[in-house]
């Protein structure tokens, strides 16, 4: 082990394991939000650097301030107790506590089309809606930078959803799409084909039942794009699960030299701009 | 050669610099919530400071529309009126628009609340390390951080409350008996003036203040430094303000502040906001009479007040809600472990944390018993029960916490239950916010 001793041969090591926790943790927070699937490859690689470049910086910071001054204090078993109680703790709840993290993406495409009855009207379409979690998808893919999307009387517009496909909660879930419309739509017809299969709504004034704004689709799911590669891959999800791991123990770590931090601070360690140490008044 | 000595920039303590991070970290929450919607009362909020925008002085009442400004609190929506102006004096062709400029007026605040609140927990537990660990808990309350977002009177409430209480802990600690009582009185004043739900704090505050006078009266240094004579002053001013506020109110109204239907007609006033003064009032021989089919305060505050609270301090209740029950469960039993370790570690010295204890409570109290009242008067329709109203203590709170927390004498025990809190307010303020953006906060995006 005497390599180990080498100062450049430590610093290898020490950059090495920042690296890797970094990496670990931009992916311990990214694969839990929605919008990093919905990204492209490019700008996935793009996200996943600048988030891991910002956390580099956080993590260089607490290794230096919290963990390397506090790692020759850990010899006592209360020690190793709480590092080991929270590694486990933080493991277990950064596993199961989103279910976006082990989720497989399928992809729909979907047009949307409307044709007014007096071929003027516009329909407005406030949201788009997965109806199992309230997620609202992203308008982006349909030419929109935010809600409503707006589609002129004998125009389409065509775009993609993603559904988020976790072994969590795909038991308890239906494939649907929730398109909540405007109050009091336009007379005309609506027509909304998902992965080919159509579904036509026709908006009437005048019937007695007045349509509802929220518009449930359920036909065509069965037919969508499952990205398996590398989502479902075995070697994948290993890799996950080992930058849940990592973060843990990281965090731990960063827990015992916060908290050290906090316990052992002493009133004589600093003193206020008047002199007098933190913890002790002046009398009258 | 002449050699040149360079003055050495000292490195900052450790506390403060984490605690510049804590202040970035709420200002960034503070400004996504700012483009949140579904804050308490927005209209009226808006409607209040756009009329105190094309003044300086009250503006002019209209007897035709609800809302009223005689012998109303002001200095909030003035205070809004003045920075609108004063911007658009700047920049005439600047394109913030007044909504947003009073949404971040009210990040700005609640900033010194948590600042404040950082003073308050150093000051209590003589750690400043505890007194960042305070301003993170407090950044990570949902309902704080959504209010703050929002325009909103109590943004200032909140801050006057935290800053009053503060130089209160002060003159408890023997410091410069003028100087503070000066300090705590401006504060507890410009939350007077903020809004009428204060008066019950600085009425609290006013007690606490002359029990000390009262018991210390042979010990306290009545020295006058020219810069006393300077906040002295201030006070004089500001309780000029309040004097002109709630004396004039009691003695042409006999209210604290005039009813709808004194200054307007009843026409006008027969609004939702205001059924507060057309309803039957509190009978207590009634409740003699029904006390064996009433709903009575010991189970109306174990079964519904106490979890309401909670759900809306750590969760979010308002326009909009999301109460995530997790996260607000296990609120809850961090607080009731935080009691056990009060009670369990108390000791007859510790001046300070009874001080803050007997003010915390006697506010709950009080909001225990309006909320039951109004409970009463309203067939239980739970008009008005939302912890929103606790907000102004939620500082003593989380400092008393964190106290009773560093007082555990195991040291393994110690160390994991700050971790847990620190996960625990992390995972369920700015962590929830994050994870829960696309199902909840994007739904409710507001667009400037």
């Amino acid at each position: 082990m005497r390599f180990i001793k080498s100062k450049v041969t430590r610093i290898c090591i020490i950059c090495v394991l920042m690296i890797l926790v970094t990496a670990s943790l931009t992916a311990t927070i990214l694969f839990r939000l929605p919008f990093f699937y919905e990204q492209s490859t490019q700008e996935k690689a793009m996200t996943f650097l600048v988030i891991g470049l910002f956390l580099l910086i956080f993590v260089i910071l607490a290794f230096k301030t919290f963990i390397f001054p506090s790692l020759r204090q850990i010899t006592k078993r209360n020690d190793l107790i709480f590092i080991g109680f929270m590694a486990i703790l933080l493991t277990l709840a950064l596993a199961v506590t989103s279910a976006h993290y082990w989720a497989v993406p399928e992809i729909h495409m979907v047009e949307i089309c409307f044709n007014a009855g007096n071929e003027s009207d516009n329909l407005d379409i406030q949201k788009l809606v997965d109806p199992n979690t309230n997620r609202l998808y992203s308008p982006d893919s349909f030419g929109f930078t935010r809600y409503p999307i707006t589609i002129n009387s004998g125009q389409c517009v065509t775009g993609r959803i993603m559904n988020l496909l976790s072994p969590l909660t795909q038991p308890l879930m239906g494939f649907r799409l929730t398109a909540v419309v405007q109050d009091d739509p336009p007379e005309g017809r609506f027509y909304v084909t998902i992965n080919d299969v159509p579904a036509v709504i026709n908006f009437e004034q005048d019937t007695e039942i007045q349509p509802t704004s929220d518009i449930v689709f359920k036909d065509g799911f069965e037919k969508g794009k499952k990205l398996d590669v590398p989502w479902s891959q075995y070697w994948f999800v290993c890799v996950k699960g080992l930058g849940i791991f990592l973060s843990a123990i990281y965090l731990s770590l960063f827990l015992f030299g916060l908290t050290e931090q906090i316990i052992a601070f002493s009133p004589n360690d600093t003193v206020q701009p008047n002199g007098i140490p933190h913890g002790q008044n002046k009398t009258p | 050669m002449v050699k040149i000595k360079h003055p050495r920039l000292s490195k900052p303590p450790l506390y403060k610099v984490l605690l510049a991070f804590t202040m970035i970290y709420f200002i960034i929450f503070g400004i996504l919530m700012a483009h949140t919607a579904g804050q308490p009362d927005q209209a009226p909020h808006n409607y209040y400071s756009q009329k105190y925008s094309e003044t300086w002085g009250i503006p002019e009442e209209n007897l035709n529309i609800r809302y009223t400004f005689i012998g109303q609190p002001y200095l909030y929506y003035w205070l809004n009126g003045a920075i609108y102006k004063v911007y658009n004096s700047l920049f005439p062709t600047g394109k913030l628009r007044p909504v947003l400029m009073w949404r971040l007026m009210s990040v700005f605040y609640s900033t010194l609340t948590v600042f404040f609140t950082y003073k308050l927990a150093s000051k209590v537990t003589g750690n400043p390390y505890a007194g960042v660990l305070v301003s993170f808990l407090l950044s990570n309350t949902l309902m704080f951080v959504f209010v703050s977002g929002g325009i909103s009177n109590d943004n200032l409430m909140n801050l006057a409350a935290t800053a009053a209480i503060y130089h209160l802990v002060n003159i408890y600690k023997r410091e410069d008996f003028i100087w503070q009582t000066a300090l705590t009185g401006i504060w507890v004043i410009i939350g007077s003036l903020a809004k009428e739900q204060f008066l019950l704090l600085t009425l609290i505050i006013f007690l606490a203040w002359l029990f000390f006078v009262i018991c210390n009266c042979r010990k306290i240094n009545l020295e006058f430094k020219r810069k006393n004579i300077f906040i002295i002053l201030i006070f004089i001013g500001s309780l000029v303000l309040f004097l002109g506020l709630y004396g004039t109110n009691l003695l042409r109204y006999s209210r604290t502040t005039p009813a709808c239907a004194q200054i307007k007609s009843v026409g006008s006033c027969r609004t939702y906001g205001y059924r507060y003064d057309f309803y039957k009032p509190f009978n207590l021989q009634w409740i003699w009479f029904a006390r064996d089919d009433l709903t009575n305060p010991i189970k109306y505050g174990i079964t519904y007040w106490g979890f309401k609270m909670i759900e809306s301090i750590w969760g979010i209740l308002s326009e909009t809600s999301f109460i995530p029950m997790l996260s607000v469960s296990l609120h809850g039993v961090l607080i009731l472990w935080a009691l056990f370790c009060h009670f369990f570690y108390w000791q007859p010295k510790d001046t300070n944390a009874t001080l803050l204890f007997v003010i915390l409570l006697s506010y709950c109290v009080y909001v225990f018993l309006w909320n039951y009242k109004t409970e009463v008067e309203f067939n239980f329709q739970h008009y008005g029960v939302t912890g929103r109203y606790l907000l102004p203590i939620l500082g003593t709170l989380l400092t008393l916490i964190t106290h009773s927390f560093m007082k555990i004498k195991s040291l393994l025990l110690k160390r994991i239950t700050i971790a847990l809190v620190v996960l625990l307010y992390f995972a369920g303020g700015f962590g929830m916010y994050i994870s829960r953006y696309a199902e909840i906060f994007s739904h409710w995006r507001i667009y400037y």
